[in-house]
Parts: structure tokens; C-alpha cells; sequence
């Protein structure tokens, strides 16, 4: 649907049968070649060459000039009158409904024209601030945070819309990933220069990739062998001892075939303790990691394959090793699309995406043993036809496979049978079918509504309906409705197995329950014109009511973590506001406030949910010298305070209550023609949270906990890293 | 308290900056509009990494819209043809426009 075009609309109506001639090129402006091109309802056609030009008689019987790739979203162009070449720019159609709008980039796009409320983080942005991996991709974002979840074996998590990462449905490249195991330390998992960008839309979303998402949806675009640099090079070092290296390529075989390797090696050179309690404020991470993939396209069919291995160790503890965390993952996953457009006319496709993932993680949290194997398999078939000018129509099957297979030995039992050792096995199959309509009234009022229903072995039927609006007053107003469902199955020991880092008892119920959740959103927003240049402004509100939920419960017992089904009710406010303008030229701000309100019903009270920030700010300002040459970015993130697990109440080892703090970031970067190098400082200030292990000097004991956490536990961090490129 | 000096210090320092890069002086200046045939956001950005790196190069402005490229340059370093030259290395077909405010 987005589309930089360039008509001159010039009012000559005696050049109506003229040759029409132009360009199609994809979003990063490369051509391409075998885009149908017609009239539409006439058999007038023709298909663009090997570089993207085209050439078509004029036509007395349709205005509408129809461009069609199954590897790309068509676009539906009036042309009248037109003298100049016209240049059509068609996106990619794996990225679904996500809309990139090319313009002078800001880091963050929000997408004027998409239904949900999307942002779009580019490489630009990606580029602003150290961005190692994905946990660290946010840090200027203020849509998403991102938290440590203990502070022994640095697990990071994200929250959207104040609620865990787990409520967030995780994509690469359009296919649900990172559930499950790999949930808790996936973050990791993806490096920063191997990302294209990251989609992060709020609310439920569609329901083609399926019923998970509750509070949003992030999908992370890994670069492309057709699109991305010929061959790229990142380094990057600390002063907190860490080195990474980083290198992508992508080949051109033939006009149709590319293919592409990215590939990560990262380590920690030293162990710090700048807090001197004995511990680790990081822990050390060793990580491989590998992906080559193939992209072909033909006129008519698309056909993508992709494999990946990783694997990655890290060692927490003490700096003595008298205590020791020692997590090993192992895992591989591939993916195949395929794609065959059988009439260009109506942009009537069919879409197979299989992929599939072995995830082997064996972790030792002191004494404790947690063994865990999770294999996946999914398959989506999508049909998607258009059904006339206005409506378009998806829809089609799915199947996912997850296999649970572990076992942990330490303190932890079921439904209160007391028992050293565990191991569960898990089998899970979910055939599903899904249908989801589209109605666009010439971009001003859009309808996405989306319904599938989907069988589980273990929790039964159940249906998923969503339903997004967008309406478009007048052009500088955005207004936007979303209401739709999500669904989790729960599997707690594999998401949770960082609270072995407490010596907590792990305590499940055995009749955990489906989670089950309704998602509502408003948002409108501004472009105001100010100065000769817009300001955009945004606001928006969130709520999330769960009718089913599996509670997490640290505050009923100081020695014992229980999760069990909800009874009562549970429900998350999110109210966000925002101001982003390009003060002067190259010069650009943004402000963002964010209120939370999280309440769930705890040991049969309705009570905000702990270590939960009840507001978040951020400020950040990016400067750009007129040659592009020097870039500065600085980035200030405001945290509320927020509210600790309950202590113990006889003898308190913690607050009830963590503060407000403040993290700093700032980065230099110079731009050369093929390279370019950055330094900065990520919390600049130094801020670390006291006292983030309790219990320090025992770890051993009964009141040992590393998973209090609410704020940094590692102070000034200092890095440089050089970027060089062959840009295609 | 004293985050917030710091804020503040790290504000005024950037403020601080943009002035310094701002900062022209006019004398040698002159402006150059070239028309240059250019397909995509890829080309675009191609002329601004590589056109900014071309000795005497003091402004640009790349515009696909208007399919053009204004250069502002130091005349003691460089000249309209080597610039054009420059553009047309980079793959594209270069004319001079007119030339704007010398």
C-alpha cells in the first residue's frame, strides 16, 4: 500500500494514450524485475525488466495501473496524465501489514498508513546506541522496556504495555520464535548488526501468525542476502572486558538466487565486580552464532530458506566460584517460505511457511539443576486474494508442535508433593484455521478484522477474534481502535527457571489453566505543522484484562515462588504520551511519558503487581552534523519507583518499596565513506541498585535470592566499535 | 541532584556543539544545483555517503523528489567539473542546473 511515487499530476488531458514508462524498485531501491504491471480489468499487460524499468501503453479503459509480485505487496497506482517516468516502490511482502515509509529516515518510523499502531525501529536507529543484541535494540524506545530478570546469570526481559515479555509475541521474520525455553535468555540470542529492523506493534495484532500475542508483537527482520550490504563488518569492545565481531554478507548468484551468511562471536575477557559483594555484576557470555539463508524469486514464485545454530554459555556466581551459574544452550532452527502468485490481477497468492527449532539448554544455579529440551515444529499455509479494489481477503491453516522434555533437581514441587527431583514431559499440538478481512477506504478508514480458531491437545478449542480500525479524519489526525484476544499456554518451570537463582522454592499447581486475555487500545495521533517542518504528537491507552492467568505469587511467601490460576481479577492500564520533531535541520527530540497500572489478585488480594515501574520517561536528542559526517545521541530514561516483593515481616531483608532512578546514555559516531566508528557510555551516571542480592554472603541459605531485582547492577559502561561495509 | 547537573551539563554541551558545526564562513562559497537521474531512497543516500566525502563538499542537499543534487562547495578546493565527475563515478548522469546564489 505505501508507495513513494512521483506524479506530477500536470492537467494535460490530450496525452491520455501516451506510453506509460517507469521503475519498479523494492524498499531499500533496488530493482525488480518480473513485477506484473496491467491495467486493471483489461488484459493490457506487461512485466518489468531485469533492472526494474517497464513500459506500457496507455489505456482507455482503466486508470488503475496494477503492480503485482508474490514476493512483494502489490500497489494499485492512478495514472492519468502522466508525462514523467514513474517510479513505484513495492514492499516486501513478508513483512505482512507492516509498512515501511521511506522518507529522511528518523530512527523510529511510526507508520502513518498501517492499521495497527506500528513503530519501526531502522538501522539508523539500531546504530544510536551500542546495540550488542536485541535486549539492548529498546534502550531509545519508549514503547518497550527491558529489565534484568535476576541479577546472577543477567537474563533480560522485556515489558510491554507494563506487562512481562512473555504476553509479547516474539517473530523474526514473520514466524513466531523465541517461546518457550528460549524465552527467558532469547534476547541474547539475536545480534544487533544482523537486524534489518524491528517491527513493534501493540495490541493483539493479526491473527495470521497466531493466537499468542496479547499485549503486542515484535518482529525482528534479520538483513537480507537480495538487500543487504555486499559485506559487512562490525567490531566492538568494552571496558567491561566484553568483544564481539560480527560479519554479513550477501551474493547475488544469479538475477534470481541470493544467498547469505551472518555470523557472531562474542566473549567476556574478564569477570567484574565493581559492587565488591563477591559476585559478578555480569555474568561472562560466550556466544557463537550462525545463520545462512537463500532467497530465489521468479516472476511467480518466491521461495526463501534459512538454518541457524547457536550456541552460547554463561557463568555467573561468585568471583571465588564457590557459587556458580553455568547455563550451556544449544540451538538450531531453519525456516522455509515458499510462495506462488497464480493471478497477478487480483494479487490471488498462496504462502507455505514451515520452520522448526531444537532448543537444548542445560543450566546449574549453585546446587541446582535445571535440564530443559524444547523442539518445535510450525507450519502456515496462507491464501490471500484480493476480492475487489477495496477488500482483500487471508486465510488459511496452521499447525504448531512444542515439545517439552525437563527435569530439575533442587528445591521445587508440584501441586505440594514434596520432591527433590522433577521432570516433566510435555507434549503439545495445535492444528488451528484463520481468517482475516481487510477493507480500505482510499487510506481513510481501514478494517482488519481477524478470526481463527484453533484446537489444543491439552486445553481444548478455543477461538481467537481481533479486530483493528483505523479511521483518518483528516491528514494530520490518526485515530486507531484495537480489541481482540490472546491466548498463552502456559509452561512455567521453562519460562521461569531463573528463580533457581533464589533459593525460593519453586512451587506449581498441577491444573494450571490456559492463559486467556483482552486486549483494548486507543490511539491518536497528530502531525502538526510547525516552523516549516511537523511535530508529530501521539497518545494512546492500553488496557489488558485477564479472564485466566497464571499468577506469579513472590510475595506470599519469602521463601517459596507459587503459580497457580488466577481467581480474581487482573488487568494492566498503560497510558502513553509523546512528542517527536526535528527541532532544526538535523536535530531531532523526542519525549515520551508512560503511566502503568498493573494490578493483580495475589494470595486472594487485588495488589499491584511487584517490581513493576509505575511510570517510565525518556527523553532523547540526536544531532547530525549537515554532511552526515558526526552524529551525537544522547538518551535519558526516567524509571519510576515501584513496588518489592513482599519481606519477610518479622525480619525484613528488603524495602517494600524500590525508587525512581535515572540512566544516561550518550554516543559519538563518525561516519567515513566505507566505515565508520563509535564510542560512548551506556549508564553514564553509574547508578547500580543496592543491595541486589540478598542474603550475599550465603548462598546457600534459605533467604538467598538474586532475583529482586529492579534496577541496574553494573555501573558506567564504556565502549568503542568500528562498522565497515562494501555497500552493494 | 546531582544527576540532574549532569542532565544539564550534558545538555549545554550539546547545544554547545551544533553551533560549532553550524558555524560558516562565506567567503569561497559557491552553490551548485545538479540534475541528476535518480531511481530510488538507495541512490539518493549512495550521492549524500559519497558526495559529502568529496574534498571542498560544505552542504548538500540530495533530492529525489526534484531529482536533483545542490552542492555548496569551497571554490579554492574544488570546481563544478569535479564535482560532476564525482556524481557521475558514482553511476549517474550529472547536468548542471543553474548556478544559485554565488
Amino acid at each position: 500500500m505505501q508507495r513513494i511515487i512521483f506524479i506530477p499530476l500536470l492537467f494535460l488531458s490530450f496525452l491520455v494514450y501516451a506510453d506509460i514508462t517507469g521503475k519498479v524498485t523494492d524498499t531499500k531501491g533496488d530493482p525488480i524485475p518480473g513485477v506484473n504491471i496491467f491495467w486493471l480489468n483489461t488484459q493490457s499487460g506487461t512485466v518489468s525488466d531485469v533492472d526494474g524499468t517497464f513500459k506500457i501503453p496507455g489505456s482507455n479503459h482503466s486508470k488503475q495501473l496494477v503492480f503485482s509480485n508474490v514476493a512483494f505487496q502489490g500497489d494499485t497506482i492512478h495514472v492519468e496524465n502522466l508525462t514523467e517516468p514513474l517510479y513505484v516502490k513495492l514492499n516486501e511482502v513478508i513483512e505482512l501489514r507492516e509498512v515501511s515509509v521511506v522518507q529522511k529516515s528518523p530512527g523510529v518510523v511510526k507508520h502513518r498508513f498501517a492499521v495497527l499502531q506500528t513503530e519501526k525501529i531502522t538501522v539508523d536507529e539500531l546504530c544510536k546506541a551500542a546495540c550488542c543484541n536485541l535486549s539492548e535494540s529498546f534502550e531509545t524506545n519508549p514503547s518497550v522496556d527491558v529489565s534484568y530478570s535476576d541479577a546472577a546469570t543477567g537474563a533480560k526481559q522485556i515489558k510491554m504495555l507494563g506487562l512481562p515479555g512473555t504476553y509479547v509475541q516474539m517473530l523474526t521474520e514473520n514466524i513466531p520464535n523465541l517461546r518457550g525455553i528460549s524465552s527467558v535468555y532469547g534476547l541474547g540470542f539475536i545480534p544487533g548488526p544482523w537486524m534489518e529492523g524491528i517491527q513493534v506493534s501493540k495490541g493483539t495484532g493479526s491473527v495470521i501468525n497466531g493466537y499468542e500475542a496479547v499485549t503486542g508483537q515484535i518482529n525482528v527482520e534479520y538483513k537480507k542476502p537480495q538487500t543487504s550490504e555486499i559485506v559487512a563488518a562490525n567490531l566492538f569492545a568494552s571496558d567491561a572486558g566484553r568483544v564481539e565481531a560480527n560479519v554479513n554478507t550477501g551474493i547475488k548468484l544469479t538475477p534470481e538466487l541470493a544467498t547469505g551468511v551472518l555470523l557472531h562471536a562474542s566473549d567476556e575477557l574478564m569477570s567484574l565486580d565493581d559492587n565488591v559483594d563477591g559476585y559478578m555484576d555480569m555474568p561472562m557470555i560466550k556466544q557463537l552464532n550462525f545463520i545462512n539463508r537463500w532467497y530465489y524469486r521468479s516472476p511467480k514464485f518466491v521461495s526463501q530458506a534459512f538454518v541457524r545454530a547457536l550456541s552460547e554459555n554463561r557463568m555467573g556466581g561468585t568471583v571465588d566460584g564457590n557459587y556458580r551459574i553455568d547455563i550451556d544452550t544449544k540451538r538450531y532452527e531453519f525456516f522455509v517460505k515458499n510462495g506462488y502468485v497464480f493471478n497477478p490481477a487480483k494479487e490471488m497468492s498462496v504462502g507455505l511457511i514451515l520452520s522448526g527449532s531444537i532448543h537444548d539448554q542445560q543450566a546449574h544455579y549453585g546446587l541446582k539443576h535445571y535440564e530443559g529440551r524444547q523442539d518445535n515444529f510450525y507450519a502456515n499455509l496462507i491464501f490471500q486474494t484480493n476480492l475487489d479494489e477495496h477488500q482483500k481477503l487471508s486465510a488459511g491453516l496452521s499447525f504448531n508442535h512444542d515439545l517439552f522434555d525437563e527435569s530439575v533437581e533442587g528445591n521445587v514441587n508440584i501441586n505440594y508433593s514434596d520432591n527433590p527431583t522433577i521432570t516433566l514431559f510435555n507434549k503439545e499440538y495445535v492444528p488451528g484455521a484463520f481468517a482475516e478481512y481487510t477493507l480500505n477506504l482510499h487510506d481513510k478508514f481501514i478494517v482488519l478484522a481477524g478470526l481463527r480458531t484453533d484446537y489444543h491437545n491439552i486445553y481444548g478449542a478455543f477461538v481467537t477474534p481481533r479486530l483493528h480500525l483505523k479511521y483518518v479524519p483528516a491528514e494530520f489526525l490518526h485515530i486507531r481502535t484495537t480489541m481482540g484476544k490472546g491466548y498463552r499456554s502456559p509452561n512455567m518451570l521453562a519460562e521461569n527457571n531463573f528463580y533457581l537463582a533464589s533459593n525460593r522454592a519453586l512451587v506449581l499447581d498441577n491444573n494450571l489453566k490456559m492463559e486467556e486475555a483482552w486486549n483494548y487500545g486507543v490511539s491518536l495521533q497528530g502531525y502538526i505543522p510547525l516552523f516549516n517542518r511537523e511535530l508529530t504528537l501521539s497518545g494512546e491507552w492500553y488496557y489488558t484484562n485477564f479472564r485466566q492467568q497464571v499468577v506469579t505469587d513472590v510475595d506470599s511467601d519469602v521463601h517459596q515462588v507459587h503459580f497457580y490460576n488466577l481467581n480474581g481479577k487482573s488487568f494492566a492500564h498503560s497510558v502513553q504520551f509523546e512528542a517527536n520533531m526535528e527541532v532544526v535541520k538535523g536535530f531531532t527530540m523526542t519525549l515520551a511519558h508512560r503511566f502503568n497500572d498493573v494490578q493483580s489478585t495475589i494470595g486472594g488480594v487485588l495488589r499491584e503487581k511487584p517490581l513493576t515501574n509505575r511510570y517510565k520517561s525518556l527523553a532523547t536528542a540526536s544531532y547530525q552534523t549537515p554532511l552526515k559526517k558526526w552524529q551525537f545521541d544522547f538518551t535519558a530514561q526516567f524509571n519510576g519507583g515501584g513496588r518489592m516483593p513482599d519481606p519477610d515481616p518479622v525480619n525484613p531483608l528488603w524495602n517494600t518499596e524500590f525508587p525512581a532512578y535515572t540512566i544516561l546514555n550518550a554516543q559519538i559516531t563518525k561516519y567515513f565513506r566505507t566505515w565508520s566508528v563509535y564510542a560512548g557510555s551506556e549508564n553514564l551516571t553509574g547508578f547500580v541498585q543496592d543491595n541486589p542480592i540478598i542474603d550475599v554472603t550465603n548462598p546457600f541459605s534459605n533467604d538467598f535470592d538474586a532475583t529482586n531485582v529492579w534496577g541496574p547492577t553494573h555501573g558506567r559502561k564504556l565502549y568503542v566499535g568500528l562498522r565497515w561495509a562494501i555497500d552493494r | 541532584m546531582k544527576t540532574k547537573n549532569f542532565i544539564a551539563l550534558l545538555m549545554a554541551t550539546m547545544l554547545a556543539i551544533i553551533p560549532v558545526f553550524a558555524q560558516k564562513s562565506n567567503q569561497n562559497r559557491a552553490t551548485v544545483v545538479f540534475n541528476v537521474t535518480m531511481d530510488c531512497h538507495s541512490c539518493q543516500q549512495k550521492i549524500e555517503k559519497n558526495i559529502a566525502f568529496e574534498k571542498g563538499v560544505k552542504a548538500l542537499d540530495v533530492s529525489l523528489q526534484k531529482q536533483t543534487v545542490q552542492v555548496t562547495y569551497d571554490t579554492r578546493r574544488t570546481t563544478v567539473e569535479k564535482l560532476q565527475e564525482a556524481i557521475k563515478k558514482l553511476g549517474y548522469k550529472a547536468k548542471v542546473q543553474q548556478d544559485e546564489r554565488k
